[in-house]
């Protein structure tokens, strides 16, 4: 399978807006036969991403513009996610410990875990770009269970 | 998310359909802390959860914190396997009471 060429999305900064951004993200992952794991692990990393820019970056804002960029290749996928908030690094997000009942502050950990690599770099106008990428499993997996 | 109730052995059956994401948070929020009287008994059935991110357990862990300080109980059953990934992952799975099946997290709440 050849690498696809770039594809992008953009939306507003609201979370009801997340859902068609997986959407747009399953459906090429679908399309180059990436298995369920992988498909899982890049919708959660995304949409955590997503939660992270609209509530830190955008402070709740609706009005501003998140863009999406998407490489998908044989071996590996990349995400990448462009605000024009505040900036954000995961790299310098400490988790609390997990081994307390809490109700927040899982997002960063999730992303990391579930992502081979999570790398942000600082745009020209002061916004955050930051990459998902995720190395195709290996193998057939079964499929999940979806409604 | 969509969401159908019944009764079930004197307990309340929250049926949840779909992802449990940050555009859910407050409708699910809201939802438990409306079943969550005091003394009720909950079971969430999240079989049909196609999805659940970090505000989604956090709603949960909520939850479980509001169940405590009503004198209710609320268990999690049938998680499928990437929702129960994501409990792994968090930990969650060591503190919140959750089980393979309805049927055993119905009688969890029962005994």
């Amino acid at each position: 399978m050849p690498d696809s060429p770039t594809d992008s999305f953009s939306l507003a900064s609201r979370v009801e807006e997340i859902d068609g951004a997986r959407l747009w993200l399953t459906a090429r992952l679908r399309a180059a036969e990436y298995g369920d794991d992988d498909v899982w692990a890049l919708e959660l990393a995304l949409t955590e991403a997503l939660a992270n820019v609209i509530r830190h970056a955008y402070r709740g804002d609706p009005a501003q513009r998140i863009d999406l960029e998407l490489q998908v290749s044989p071996s590996r996928t990349t995400v990448t996610i462009t605000d024009s908030g505040a900036p954000f690094d995961p790299h310098d997000y400490e988790p609390a410990p997990l081994d307390t009942l809490r109700s927040g502050g899982y997002g960063v950990h999730l992303m990391r875990e579930v992502m081979d690599e999570v790398a942000a770099t600082a745009t020209p106008d002061g916004g955050t770009q930051l990459r998902l990428t995720k190395y195709r499993s290996p193998g057939i997996q079964p499929p999940r269970s979806r409604p | 998310m969509n969401v159908s109730t019944e009764e079930r052995g004197g307990a309340k059956v929250v049926r949840l359909e779909g992802a449990l994401d940050v555009a859910a948070a407050l409708e699910l929020r809201d939802l438990l802390a409306t079943v969550l009287e005091p003394g009720a008994k909950v079971l969430l059935d999240l079989a049909a959860v196609s999805l659940i991110d970090s505000s989604g357990v956090g709603i949960l862990v909520t939850a479980h914190r509001l169940a405590d300080a009503r004198g209710a109980a609320i268990v999690l059953a049938a998680p499928p396997g990437p929702v129960g990934r994501v409990f792994e992952l968090t930990r969650t799975n060591r503190l919140l009471r959750i089980f393979p099946t309805v049927e055993e997290g119905l009688a969890a709440l029962a005994a």
